[in-house]
């Protein structure tokens, strides 16, 4: 139920922060949530969570009045990666930028844990 | 059960780091050709934003610096921007800043590629593009034209305002303004420059050269000698349909046309066309010149041609005068053209099809009159050899005994992160460019490197109330050349072939490469305007020009180039327009996509009569049910190149087996291409002689060919070859699967263009197309010249330059069919109903 919130509570920050500045704010926002729930060895996993789910959003958001499907069609294949790649690389640069500052800050400010558990 | 895998800290942190910092420096800097990624992927400020800026807002209020009075622009349900000023400098403003809205990027890349700056925008694969550029000089040439208008000229006080427009815009574009292109590049728009319109102009000049082809004739006069040469590629069109209307001539002249025989090259002469050949490559990287690729003196035969015509009150069904106009460019994704209305209050009321980076409209029309363009296709450009001091780099050049100083400059280029990444020396003399060449140092001179006033003549010219007072206006027009047609509302037509025709010494002839060390061999003067190719109000109540040989020599003589292209366009408008006297504007639009061509009924009769006679004289022949089966095909198509049409696939592969076999002799021994290929009206003059040398195959030493034999081997290999390629079953061919349109984007990104799009084309018709169709019909349209003006018009793309705009491409298959839209001509805001009303945009002046 906490991870829920904390999930939410991430997802709404990184997107108004992308929203109101731009992508850069992504590992900002995790690393903030990493260090408040550093505890938690999930946490780069929430983080990466939050940030798709913010971007995945805020593409939503735009699709309601805009063509969004079109820009996936158009920039994918110039790009020579597809529509749905397209889409899928964005949402896995915003999961690569919190899960690695999540994880990075987890690793500087430590936990309980003295090592992480594979 | 194994206990737990601890991983130290210290490893995962580094892990995490090593990622973060990848994904950091993939988001901020470009990797190879990868652009930033943060910047790209951002959903709301990367590339995904254009989507919020595809469409127009309803109501839009802007701030505009130097703004005299209020603007307001209304864009009609078709994309189009009617402003409405109170001055032109307010309007040229507005066009400024709409203009860089809807084609920003399409303006600067126009701009770099005559600047020979591309590589800086697009990297450095685009630094050959920008050496053949700066050689040229058409950059240098735009420089001086800009320099030459003095301070307060009106030209320039309107360029200015223009330019200031595009770059207000430019000043407080938004994340979802940024066109798309440069998102991918990962670049910001530059500052424009108000000579950048002189830019476009040169990109227009080269665009519209006709490019000279002395070096291919070199080769050619080695390969099948001089006299051969000048009789397949002669000053005059052997079949004469001219633009200036011949009084009393009811069909086209068919010139008595003899040709010699073919020598046969030897080792010197293969030889000397190879040098020829390389020469050309050599200059075609920098020069106007055609390149291997092209491999052709012919021009126009089958790639690019532009029409118009415009019939008198006479000879319309409501005595009014229509014009039609129907320019053929390259096709390109966004289109070269932006149409927009300008209305300023008690002055220019004004609607066209503009370029955008310039605030003129080449083709338009105002209240009063309406005017269009074809490419005159002159000869304005030689090549001289001259004789230098240093055959590596040369600092004098020799004229008349005496030593010049060669004009040395050094140029550097950069790439997209602003480093030097090569440098040349570009060298005039003072006829233009010099370059170096297997043919040694060969300088070029060009009428669109030297003084022109086309801004200021068109300026003029929007304003014009008659087809006279319209030509005065352009007197001072003069590169490139074009056959501009017009009309007005009392009922008037005219044509001239405007621009600056050299006058060249000895016969006055340019087709060949001068003596550079002599002055004797200078243009020494330019045609005066009376001798000009024109004709106002004609008795034959109609006029049109589809880039054929303007004047009939045998009435009008006088050298205004060579190898003019075909004359199949011009005869069959001409015969549509003296076949009805009660023309319509819908019988205007359907001229403009007619399917059928004047040259089919030569070649196709001459084959099935030596088809018929074979079948009948030689009944047990090799392949004679191929040529029976093919000859009954043949026979029973209507001669129409519908995309329907199945007679038209074997017909066109007949035409190329035909070429072929006929013009072998242009072959340089172990290349797999014709130097040249003489045009197709030499071809038809040809069939007239059955025994010609010409027709001889070299390939079957043994044997002599004649006309009827390799028309009917021409039949027998077209009928095999297509079977081969498109089936078995001939009632399965379509000839819409042949020709289409390829309409790429400006850099031919994949997912930006529009392509295989099924067209109205054919070989001979008014909408030619070599196969690749990356060239057709740039803007069709018609205009009705009443009391008032109505118009219908269309082009193959569309307004915006968002790839995911509904304005991108939407009106492709409109022109796809060969439809045109209603023109909407509001005079005040209020005219243009609520209804075709899609944005309103009011600029204001800025506090």
């Amino acid at each position: 139920m906490q991870r829920t919130l904390w999930l939410a509570l991430g997802t709404a920050a990184t997107a108004v922060l992308t929203w109101a500045v731009g992508w850069w704010t992504v590992p900002i926002v995790s690393a903030a949530l990493a260090f408040v729930r550093r505890q938690d060895a999930a946490t780069p996993l929430l983080a990466a969570g939050a940030a798709m789910l913010a971007w995945g959003l805020l593409l939503a958001g735009i699709a309601l009045t805009a063509p969004v499907g079109e820009v996936m069609r158009v920039v994918g294949t110039a790009m020579g990666v597809g529509a749905a790649a397209l889409l899928a690389l964005t949402l896995a640069f915003a999961g690569l930028l919190a899960a690695s500052a999540a994880a990075l800050t987890r690793a500087i400010v430590g936990s309980r844990e003295p090592t992480a558990t594979l | 059960m194994a206990a737990p895998i601890r991983v130290p800290r210290f490893v995962t942190g580094g892990v995490a780091a090593l990622a973060l910092a990848a994904a950091l420096h993939v988001g901020f800097r470009p990797v190879g050709s990868v652009p930033p990624l943060g910047q790209l992927l951002d959903p709301v400020h990367g590339a995904w934003s254009i989507a919020r800026a595809a469409e127009l807002p309803r109501e839009e209020q802007v701030p505009l610096e130097r703004l005299g009075a209020p603007v307001e622009v209304r864009y009609d349900d078709r994309g189009v921007p009617h402003i409405f000023a109170e001055s032109d400098i307010d309007a040229f403003r507005a066009l400024g800043w709409v203009h860089a809205r809807d084609r920003l990027f399409q303006m600067e890349l126009t701009q770099r590629s005559v600047a020979g700056t591309l590589a800086e925008l697009v990297g450095a694969r685009a630094l050959p593009l920008d050496r053949a550029a700066r050689a040229r000089g058409l950059d240098a040439a735009a420089e001086a034209r800009w320099a030459a208008l003095p301070p307060g000229d009106t030209s320039r006080v309107i360029i200015t305002a223009y330019m200031e427009g595009v770059n207000d815009f430019v000043r407080t574009l938004d994340d979802a303004h940024l066109p798309v292109e440069y998102r991918l590049l990962g670049k910001r728009p530059r500052v424009f420059q108000p000579q950048d319109t002189y830019y476009l102009l040169g990109a227009m000049a080269l665009t519209l050269s006709s490019q000279d082809d002395e070096l291919s004739r070199g080769a050619v006069e080695a390969l099948v000698g001089v006299e051969a040469t000048d009789a397949l590629f002669p000053v005059d069109a052997p079949i004469q349909e001219p633009i200036e209307p011949v009084a009393g001539r009811t069909a086209p002249r068919f010139a008595a046309v003899r040709i010699p025989a073919p020598t046969v090259p030897g080792p010197r002469e293969i030889a000397k066309a190879r040098r020829f050949l390389e020469a050309r490559d050599q200059l075609a990287a920098s020069f106007p010149v055609a390149s291997r690729a092209d491999a052709s003196l012919t021009r126009g035969d089958a790639v690019v041609g532009s029409n118009n015509w415009a019939v008198a009150p006479s000879r319309s069904a409501n005595g009014r005068a229509l014009l039609s106009g129907d320019p053929h460019l390259q096709l390109t994704l966004p289109s070269i053209w932006y149409e927009v209305h300008l209305v300023v209050a008690g002055g220019i009321d004004l609607y066209g099809v503009s370029l955008p980076l310039s605030p003129i409209v080449p083709i338009g029309f105002n209240r009063d009159v309406a005017w269009t363009a074809t490419n005159t296709t002159a000869d304005v450009m030689d090549f001289y050899r001259e004789t230098v001091d240093d055959s590596l780099a040369p600092t004098r050049y020799l004229v008349d005994g005496a030593w010049r100083p060669v004009e040395v400059r050094t140029t550097e280029y950069r790439g997209s992160s602003g480093r030097v990444i090569a440098t040349d020396t570009l060298r005039r003399t003072h006829r233009g460019p010099l370059r170096q060449s297997t043919l040694g140092w060969l300088s070029m001179r060009w009428t669109s490197l030297e003084a022109s006033d086309e801004a200021g003549a068109f300026r003029r010219a929007i304003r014009a109330t008659s087809a006279a007072e319209w030509y005065r206006a352009m007197e001072t027009y003069r590169a490139p050349a074009q056959n501009f047609l017009v009309a007005d509302r009392g009922g008037h037509i005219g044509i001239r072939s405007t621009g600056r025709y050299p006058v060249r010494p000895g016969d006055g002839l340019g087709n060949r490469i001068f003596d550079g060390a002599s002055s004797a061999s200078d243009w020494t003067g330019d045609w005066p305007l009376e001798r000009y190719p024109q004709a106002l109000d004609p008795a034959q109540g109609y006029l049109a020009s589809a880039n054929q040989q303007p004047l009939d020599p045998a009435v009008r003589p006088g050298y205004l180039g060579w190898d003019w292209p075909t004359p199949w366009r011009a005869i069959r408008i001409n015969e549509i327009l003296r076949a009805d006297a009660g023309m319509t504007p819908e019988k205007m639009r359907l001229a403009q996509v007619d399917p059928r061509s004047a040259l089919t009924e030569h070649v196709r009769g001459a084959v099935l009569a030596a088809a018929t006679a074979w079948i009948v004289a030689d009944t047990a022949a090799a392949g004679h049910a191929d040529v029976s089966a093919a000859t009954a095909f043949l026979e029973a198509w209507d001669g129409s190149f519908d995309p329907e049409s199945r007679g038209a696939v074997l017909y066109d592969a007949l035409l190329a087996e035909l070429t072929r076999r006929t013009w072998d002799e242009f072959m340089v021994p172990e290349e797999s291409r014709r130097v040249a290929t003489p045009s197709g009206a030499m071809l038809v003059r040809l069939l007239a002689d059955r025994t010609s040398a010409w027709w001889d195959d070299r390939s079957t030493a043994d044997i002599l060919e004649d006309r009827d034999a390799i028309l009917v081997t021409s039949l027998r290999e077209a009928w095999t070859t297509t079977r081969s390629r498109r089936g078995n079953d001939p009632q399965a061919w379509r000839w819409g699967n042949q020709r289409r349109a390829n309409i790429q984007h400006l850099l031919q990104l994949p997912g930006f263009g529009r392509e295989s799009i099924t067209v109205q084309s054919g070989p001979g018709t008014l909408s030619p197309n070599d196969g690749r169709g990356t060239h057709g019909a740039s803007w069709r349209f018609v205009v009705e010249l009443g009391d008032a003006i109505q118009a219908w018009g269309t082009y193959p793309g569309g307004q915006s330059g968002n790839p995911v705009s509904s304005r991108y491409a939407d009106r492709i298959v409109l022109w796809q069919k060969g439809e045109l839209s209603p023109l909407r001509l509001p005079r005040t805001p209020a005219e243009l109903s609520e209804r075709a009303l899609t944005s309103t945009l009011t600029f204001t002046p800025e506090p």
